[in-house]
């Protein structure tokens, strides 16, 4: 059901703005309303920030902000340590006064949490900063990693001397390179005058790393030759580059040494401002939106030289509480008025559907379509029948049913943070209850194969299609009938007696259809056909008269009664499709053989049974049940609390 | 031809036909509802509304299929 809901008027002095805000926020009832039909009769003005108050909110959010960033960068801690030095959150944010230096004294508590906010800024960027740098020379070296081990050893062996220098070069041993060592040896000693050592080790299947140590004076000429033979030359990081080979793979390897140990010990140091701080970062960041929230709702209020008036809608149920709370904070300081709701104003008043528990998930399946709106008719408890009843009908098979239904079951079970898919599993649990409940009835499990267990159908769907036939246009029309009946009570509800009267006309008009296929059919009495004969025109006649162009549309409903066919003709292919597997199976002439494609075959009837009945069953309703009733475009109700 | 062929080519006909029309017109309406879905993701419910509204042309067919059959033999 859509819960009632009442318009509200709350009237505060201007200086208690601020706490009534706090209140309501924390109450969490009532949404607000920014237009109030009042504003266009009463020459309300909307309450408006003074520039001190913006910059007072563009600080706040700056604070927000850089409380958030802070958040990011400080790891999750699981034993925060409690220590009372952050300044304390009792702070005086409401019901300041007006008078002088009112807002100063607003501002300044905001603005020791900024302070403090900046010295922790500070301490975690440097942290933050350093472990940057660390994890980046980390990074780095990884690269040069491979080629500084396997060059290590020969470096020990070299001595510092200005008359030696020595290169690293990398080759790859491709088919190119393939004689690139001896190459190396024969450019060397031909440049050298045989005056070099040449030390080499494997970096991996395809790759060699080669020290070459030679005089200084050549040093130029081999680094052309090398760069014209195509041969890469060891590259080192920026920050060792100008230093010579050995010595700037020392420095390497003592960093590669150094930076993990440094890298910890900053992040220890930011766990610790972590577990000395994130708690209170957290609490200051809770508060901070909270007071912005209350910022941006208030720019929906009103107000007048002394008083501050908030619009909005309540649950009529919790209006009693709001009324106590404000009583108690303020003492009758606060008025909270409860305004008539004129029938013009039910499309701006939000929408709230209140159905008990075991309905709830069934209201997924209305917001699928749309909200109703205030006044008109929640559909879930309708759905919650019928759209179980249909997939049943439709999927109708006992082995297809249980899969569905532990499928359902786990999804339902591993869904906890999704609120839509737990919702929807719960449906399709009970959907697959029913299908359960319709294999027994049509004999099935997997098809005919139910008849091996002694299940024996009360209604055969591979055979009785013409009692399946009318069975559906049966289930149909009353279902129409009692689409169109809540159309009828919601028009009579609206007031507009005119389309009650047609809607009675319809609801005539499909009963008076159905007995007269009926009579013509042999199902009932001939004399039935023709009592319903003048029955439909009479029907058709109260139709047009109290509908006039739109009375005519009731015809509509007589091809809706008909697309309940679907009941039959989608559970007949389903059944058909159960029997095609079976068969083949059979035909197989071996056992592996059959059972794959048995299996096979059943899999993908399963696949269609979760979407073909589910689509069906909502279209069923979505379009030939809501047509008649159904009035979407509900306002949500978004009451104003604490979004944290 | 026996009657009772002609009896199976009608049926075949009936929901044949019905079936080759509810294809084309949810061809077109589903390369459209792709896109409002892309752009607009809570129109699923709408979307998925108008996309099976011509599959009453097949169980209509399908209806037919089965009166021919079950009445004519």
């Amino acid at each position: 059901m859509i819960e009632p809901m009442a318009k509200v008027r709350l009237v505060a002095p201007r200086t208690l703005g601020d706490r009534v805000t706090a209140l309501l926020q924390d109450a969490g009832v009532l949404h607000i309303e920014s237009t109030p039909t009042e504003a266009a009769q009463i020459p309300l003005r909307p309450q408006v920030m003074d520039e001190p108050a913006r910059q007072h909110r563009a600080e706040l959010e700056r604070l927000r902000d850089e409380l958030h960033r802070l958040l990011l960068l400080l790891p999750e801690t699981r034993s925060p340590i409690s220590v009372p030095r952050s300044p304390s959150l009792a702070l005086p944010l409401e019901g300041e006064g007006k008078g002088e230096g009112g807002g100063q004294r607003r501002t300044e508590p905001w603005k020791r949490i900024a302070q403090f906010v900046r010295q922790i800024g500070s301490r975690v960027d440097y942290l933050t900063g350093r472990l940057k740098v660390c994890e980046d020379e980390l990074a780095l070296l990884s690269k040069y990693e491979r080629a500084i081990e396997a060059l290590a050893p020969f470096l020990r062996l070299l001595k510092e001397s200005d008359e030696i220098d020595h290169l690293g070069v990398t080759i790859e041993e491709e088919a190119r390179h393939a004689r690139a060592l001896p190459l190396l040896h024969e450019m060397m000693a031909k440049v050298t005058d045989n005056r070099y050592e040449l030390f080499h080790s494997r970096l991996d299947e395809r790759t060699l790393a080669v020290l070459l140590v030679f005089p200084r004076t050549h040093t130029t000429r081999l680094r052309s030759l090398l760069w014209e033979e195509g041969i890469t030359e060891l590259r080192l990081p920026a920050s060792v580059s100008e230093k010579p080979l050995a010595q700037a793979l020392r420095v390497l390897l003592k960093k590669k040494a150094d930076l993990p140990a440094r890298a910890s010990r900053y992040r220890a140091q930011l766990a610790d401002v972590a577990r000395t701080w994130r708690e209170d970062l957290l609490r200051y960041h809770d508060t901070v939106s909270r007071r912005l929230e209350q910022i941006e709702a208030a720019a929906s209020f009103y107000q007048t030289e002394l008083a501050t008036i908030i619009y909005g809608w309540v649950p009529s149920r919790a209006l009693g509480a709001l009324r106590g709370r404000l009583e108690q904070e303020f003492g009758g300081r606060v008025v909270l008025e409860e305004c008539p709701v004129h029938r013009a104003e039910w499309g701006t008043v939000p929408v709230v559907l209140n159905n008990p528990l075991w309905l709830k998930p069934f209201e997924s399946l209305t917001r699928l379509i749309a909200l109703p709106r205030y006044g008109s008719i929640d559909p879930t408890p309708y759905l919650a029948v019928f759209f179980p009843l249909f997939y049943g009908m439709i999927l109708g098979d006992v082995g297809y049913g249980l899969l569905v239904l532990i499928a359902a079951t786990v999804v339902r079970r591993r869904s906890g943070q999704h609120p839509l898919i737990h919702d929807l599993a719960f449906v399709l649990m009970v959907a697959s209850g029913a299908a359960v409940l319709f294999g027994f009835l049509f004999g099935e499990l997997f098809g005919e194969l139910g008849a091996a267990f002694g299940l024996h159908p009360l209604l055969d769907r591979m055979e009785a299609f013409i009692p399946l036939l009318y069975l559906s246009i049966g289930i149909g029309a009353g279902h129409v009938c009692l689409g169109i009946l809540l159309g009828a009570f919601g028009a009579w509800r609206q007031g507009d007696r005119h389309e009650c009267l047609a809607k009675v006309g319809g609801l005539g008009l499909v009963s008076s259809f159905v007995v007269l296929i009926g009579g013509l059919s042999g199902l009932f009495p001939p004399l039935w056909a023709k009592v319903a004969s003048a029955g439909f025109a009479a029907s058709l006649a109260l139709a047009l008269a109290f509908g006039g162009a739109r009375g005519a549309l009731e015809l509509h409903n007589l091809v809706n009664v008909l697309s309940y066919l679907r009941l039959m003709g989608i559970g007949v292919a389903s059944a058909a499709l159960a029997f095609a597997a079976n068969t083949l199976g059979h035909m197989a002439g071996h056992v592996l053989l059959a059972v794959v494609i048995g299996v096979t075959l059943h899999a993908i009837n399963l696949v269609f049974g979760l979407l073909s009945p589910t689509i069906q069953s909502l279209r069923l309703h979505y379009v030939e049940f809501f047509e008649n009733f159904f009035a979407a475009g509900g306002k949500p109700y978004r009451p104003f609390k604490r979004s944290l | 031809m026996t009657d009772i062929g002609l009896i199976a080519i009608g049926a075949g006909l009936a929901i044949g036909l019905a079936a080759l029309a509810t294809g084309l017109a949810q061809a077109k309406i589903g390369s459209a509802a792709v896109g409002a879905i892309l752009e607009k993701p809570e129109s699923l419910g709408t979307v998925l509304i108008l996309l099976v509204i011509p599959e009453t042309l097949v169980i209509f067919g399908f209806t037919v299929a089965i009166l021919i059959l079950f009445t004519l033999r």
